[in-house]
């Protein structure tokens, strides 16, 4: 099995850091939205 | 014929020094200065916990978020433009731009980027008072202290402290929408608190700061001048500090806490203050070392008192009708 060289995991750290914090982000926004729209966001009926 | 000073030589040379190695994403993570970041959070969560008014958990959560990412920002555009003094000190010569792993421009790029981002969002999230006061916030650090006072004057700490006094006051304002008495008396607490913190590090980082060329109190204007002013700025600190106990913020408990703490902190600055520089050098800058820590556990224990206030008004209001408290300012 070929090994990673030490410029790929590097790249690699930032990559996967990058997702976990545009994830976050997302998250961060809908919680928010669902917020601000109030206790009915969610309810077709409400 | 223009002189090139030491400074110049040295950004030049961090400029077009070739990348040491790729960066990783902890690298940029400490571009954004995580340890004062946590100071910065934990500052402002108590601003927004003891604000009277309730917030929604999200509304809260991402103003601290963004609280947290703009005075990251602001690290980022002070690391990227102090790399020349941060490469002469020890302290701070490991950082990703003197050591080679990130680029000034990015360091540059990133900054504004989360800048941008961070007061928009906060605009959003919570008002438009709260972002104002963030991209004030931002501005005065990376502009005001970092790239004027801090190479210019002795007082830069002074000065320069205003901006690591703001985040309670932003998250108040997040909050309430609003500035308020308790809110400017949270941002004088760290504003006074800041001269007698950084003087104490200062004193026995004298070295560091005199071979940057920085013009920190003790470089310019020496030991017994500097220990003279820390007692001063101490006593200015007592009133400043215990007044919030009279505000919608404060309390009984914030009360008791203030007081040792203040006891406990006017005792280290005495100490310091009534030292010459031999016996510090003889005993390793024992007493300075020590207020240092002092000063760190002082704020923390001042703005957890507010945290703690705030659960303890909570609970009373819930179960017992609150309490009748003297509220003056």
């Amino acid at each position: 099995m070929r090994k990673d060289h030490e410029l790929h995991r590097r790249r690699r750290s930032r990559n996967y850091g990058l997702l976990a914090v545009l994830l976050a982000f997302a998250a961060l926004l809908f919680w928010v939205t669902v917020a601000k729209m109030g206790s009915n966001a969610g309810n077709p009926w409400g | 014929m223009t002189e090139i000073s030491p400074a110049q030589i040295s950004a030049a040379r961090i400029s077009e020094a070739p990348r040491s190695a790729e960066p990783e994403f902890r690298d940029f993570v400490l571009l954004l200065k995580p340890r004062v970041m946590s100071l910065v959070v934990f500052t402002a969560l108590a601003g927004m916990v003891a604000a009277p008014v309730w917030v929604h958990p999200a509304v809260a959560v991402a103003s601290l978020v963004c609280i947290a990412v703009g005075a990251g920002a602001a690290g980022a555009l002070n690391m990227w433009w102090d790399a020349d003094i941060d490469a002469r000190m020890r302290r701070t010569r490991n950082r990703p731009v003197p050591s080679g792993v990130i680029e000034p421009g990015e360091a540059l790029g990133f900054g504004l980027g989360l800048s941008l981002i961070s007061v928009l969002m906060l605009s959003v999230f919570a008002n438009p008072l709260a972002a104002g006061l963030l991209a004030f916030t931002i501005f005065f650090y990376a502009v005001v202290y970092t790239m004027w006072l801090k190479r210019s004057t002795p007082q830069n700490i002074v000065i320069g402290g205003a901006a690591g006094a703001f985040p309670p006051m932003i998250a108040w304002a997040a909050a309430t929408g609003e500035v308020s008495a308790a809110s400017v008396l949270m941002f004088l607490v760290i504003f006074v608190w800041t001269p007698p913190h950084f003087w104490a590090l200062a004193l026995f980082r004298n070295e560091d700061y005199a071979r940057a060329g920085v013009p920190m109190m003790p470089v310019v204007a020496g030991e017994a001048s500097t220990r003279r002013q820390i007692w001063l700025y101490t006593l200015v600190l007592v009133p400043v500090s215990i007044a919030p106990a009279f505000t919608v913020a404060g309390g009984p408990v914030y009360l008791a806490v203030a007081l040792a703490a203040n006891l406990a902190f006017l005792r280290s600055a005495w100490r310091v203050s009534r030292r010459g520089q031999d016996i510090a050098v003889a005993d390793g800058y024992r007493a300075e070392k020590r207020m240092f820590g002092v000063s760190i556990v002082y704020l923390f224990a001042l703005f957890s008192a507010f945290i703690a206030e705030a659960i303890l008004g909570a609970v009373l209001g819930a179960f017992a009708g609150g309490f009748d408290w003297p509220v003056w300012f």
